[in-house]
């Protein structure tokens, strides 16, 4: 189930927020402060951060940051207001998803994080294949990873086989076992996985 | 300047005068003699007489006396046997003698009138002199008036008899020659006054001596005069009541009063449109808040009711949430248009914990975004004082904003702004005092005593004119208002206004 955080000092904005994203059966969690939102331990699921960008104690912007370092990485949706785009300006460039300026229209604002949510939820899918490959990548043994950095970065079998001293039918079996544990179809998709996991940079060390 | 005469000559030389006396007698004799001759009678006494008379008015006393000589002599030589010789019968002595005395007696009678003629001159003399000294003390009088642009009239109320200097005439542009009337004098009066007029008449009637009013008075060009008018009321030695009245055309120096206090009414309002101006990013992201919750609540409950089947509470709490919202909106633009109104100004006792409330209600974003923490302390059931509320609020915000720019740059501690009341006893019984205290940079000695003064500013986009406008403001409410130093960092400014003996209404 989706999830929208609101982040703004203002109850009117927030109570009026809160019905808007109901009424299109969102989930919403309303906070007065940053403060608040830090300490509250967010359910799992595709969410997004709706956050007024000048906000009493720490600005929105301030808060952006403080996500970032914190490894917190959820879109952000800022609510501004008159004059505030300098600003707009420094969020954008942090990796706002979207700009509103009070009062927005409904249609843009649930645009808006239907986008944020459709992106959180790609960076969740691309978070958990990348954990899947990585648990695929462990289970190989290191002659295995040794023949799959080899083979990925476009050597044939023959010179693998000249490289770590066996023979091109060793090299022939290792290769097969590393692209069945890694679920690989074809040497093109081992390929990506390889570039997924940044062996590419292995490769590039040797000599 | 006419002078009475008595003679139309000067007095005569001696000479003159006496050659006169011995021509006008010798001609007497000489007409007594051709008429001897020609008619055989002569009325030689009556003539010598009228020639003495006539010496005595011409020439006076030396003259006439020997006017009286020669003419015995001439009447013992001419008049009385033997003619030609100085010689007298015995019986013509008693002639003599009653002659001679009859001249003496006409010389003294001219004496004497003389002498009441030459009294008379000198009386006419002494009373010119003192008419021409009064002509210049009214023609300085009148000058004076005119100076001073008072003239001045006396009225007798049992005869209604009106007496009016030059000055009052031309101040009141009056037409002497109509015999104006107490009631046309009234006429004149602006409507609105006459009933002050007629107040003050029966006051005077009632017994009061002394009265001091202004009076707007239509002047013939169908403009308006202001009158300064003094009346005191004098018992004459005959017993009759007067009224005397000073009027002083005080128009221009009106005018002038009214201009300054336009001008300070003018740039109090501009000083607080400045204030708001500077506070205007915070002011419409007050009215914005709202307005953008409107919009969204609308939006929300729009989608309600589409739904199937629609949720009927739901869109009744986001119409309610609007209505609320639309109330605090409207709220922060009444706040706004009070501050930004130009209106007279207007005195009732109000609470002055109202106003500092209403102050924090306006400042609350600026408080926000400066990351000030703000204390209140207000004293509960603080008496009301006598003010204009927008005025007093203008007061309390210039001195708040004042005290938040004052720690603009403070870092290293809280930015604490206290706001206080206090109806003090002791020394201040009976005021109301209000205090601003925050733990900004302080006031060095220097600009302590030129705080208040119009446009002393240390702030690069200062007007300096924020502290000044709060004393003329508080000092008009009959208040004070001071700063200090805390012991602390920062500074404390105070006002301390007299409280109100009503109750607020
Ligand atoms: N709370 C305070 N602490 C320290 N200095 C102050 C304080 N209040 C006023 N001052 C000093 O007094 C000066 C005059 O204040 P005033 O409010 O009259 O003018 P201003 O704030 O400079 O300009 P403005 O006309 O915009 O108000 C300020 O410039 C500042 O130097
Ligand atoms: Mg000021």
């Amino acid at each position: 189930m989706s999830r929208v955080f609101v982040v703004d000092d203002e109850v009117a904005v927030r109570e009026a927020l809160d019905s808007l994203f109901r009424s299109v059966d969102l989930k919403v969690d309303l906070f007065a402060s940053a403060a608040e939102f830090l300490q509250y331990m967010r359910p799992d699921g595709p969410s997004c951060l709706v956050l007024d960008i000048r906000l009493p104690g720490v600005s929105g912007l301030d808060f952006q940051d403080e996500l970032l370092r914190a490894g917190i990485r959820i879109p952000i949706i800022f609510m501004t207001g008159h004059g505030d785009i300098p600003m707009s300006v420094r969020a954008m460039k942090a990796g706002a998803i979207d700009f509103l300026a009070k009062p927005f229209r409904d249609q843009d604002m649930l645009d808006a994080v239907a986008a944020a949510l459709k992106r959180d939820q790609q960076m969740r899918e691309a978070e958990s294949a990348n954990r899947a490959l990585r648990e695929a990548y462990e289970r190989l043994t290191t002659r295995e990873r040794e023949v799959m950095a080899l083979v990925t970065s476009g050597l044939m079998n023959k010179q693998v086989a000249g490289e770590l001293g066996l023979s091109e039918i060793t090299i022939k079996i290792h290769r097969s076992h590393a692209m069945q544990k890694m679920k690989a179809r074809s040497l093109a998709d081992l390929v990506r996985m390889s570039e997924s996991l940044g062996l590419q940079a292995a490769k590039s060390r040797r000599p | 300047m006419s002078t009475f005469r008595l003679r139309w000559w000067p007095t005569p030389p001696a000479v003159l005068a006496y050659g006169v006396a011995i021509l006008s007698v010798t001609a007497a004799l000489a007409l007594a003699l051709l008429l001897e001759a020609w008619v055989q009678s002569a009325p030689t006494v009556s003539l010598f007489l009228c020639a003495i008379m006539f010496v005595a008015w011409y020439g006076g006393l030396g003259p006439s006396v020997l006017a009286v000589v020669l003419a015995t002599v001439y009447f013992t030589l001419f008049m009385v046997e033997p003619t030609g010789a100085v010689a007298v019968d015995g019986h013509d002595v008693p002639r003599i003698v009653l002659f001679i005395l009859t001249t003496v007696f006409v010389i003294l009678l001219s004496a004497a009138q003389q002498r009441n003629a030459q009294e008379l001159v000198r009386v006419n003399k002494a009373l010119l002199a003192e008419v021409a000294q009064r002509r210049r003390v009214e023609a300085y009088l009148d000058e004076a008036q005119a100076l001073s642009r008072t003239g001045s009239f006396g009225w007798t109320p049992a005869s209604n008899d009106l007496f009016f200097s030059k000055e009052c005439q031309r101040l009141l542009e009056l037409d002497l020659d109509q015999r104006p009337s107490f009631d046309d004098i009234l006429a004149r009066v602006h409507a609105d006054d006459r009933p002050m007029v007629h107040a003050v008449r029966e006051r005077s009637d009632a017994g009061q001596p002394d009265h001091d009013y202004e009076i707007r008075w239509r002047a013939l060009a169908g403009t308006t005069k202001i009158l300064h008018v003094r009346a005191h009321r004098v018992r004459l030695q005959s017993g009759e009541e007067e009224l005397v009245v000073a009027v002083m055309d005080v128009t221009a120096a009106r005018r002038a009063q009214e201009a300054l206090h336009a001008t300070e009414v003018a740039l109090t309002h501009a000083a607080r449109v400045a204030t708001l101006g500077e506070m205007s990013a915070s002011i419409a992201h007050e009215v914005n808040q709202p307005l953008a919750a409107i919009v969204t609540n609308g939006a929300a409950g729009a989608r309600w009711l589409d739904r199937q089947p629609p949720d009927l509470g739901e869109v009744r709490s986001a119409i309610e949430r609007m209505i609320r919202d639309a109330q605090r909106a409207s709220e922060v633009v009444q706040r706004l248009r009070a501050l930004a109104r130009k209106a007279p100004v207007e005195r009732q006792p109000i609470d002055l914990n109202e106003v500092v409330g209403d102050s924090i209600a306006f400042l609350q974003r600026e408080i926000q975004t400066r990351r000030i923490v703000l204390k209140s302390e207000l004293r509960p059931g603080l008496p009301p004082v006598v003010a204009d509320r927008i005025e007093l609020q203008q007061v309390v915000i210039n001195l708040m904003v004042n005290g938040m720019q004052a720690m603009e740059r403070v870092s290293d501690r809280p930015r604490l702004l206290l706001v206080r009341t206090s109806s003090e006893t002791g020394s201040e019984a009976g005021q109301a005092v209000l205090a601003v205290q925050d733990s900004g940079i302080g006031l060095d000695s220097a600009s302590l005593t030129r705080l208040f003064n119009p446009f002393f500013t240390t702030r690069p986009a200062g007007l300096g004119l924020g502290l000044s406008i709060c004393r003329s403001i508080v000092e008009s409410h009959g208040g004070r208002i001071w700063a200090s130093t805390n012991e602390g960092p920062g500074a404390t400014f105070q006002v301390a206004l007299p409280l109100s003996t009503e109750r607020i209404a």
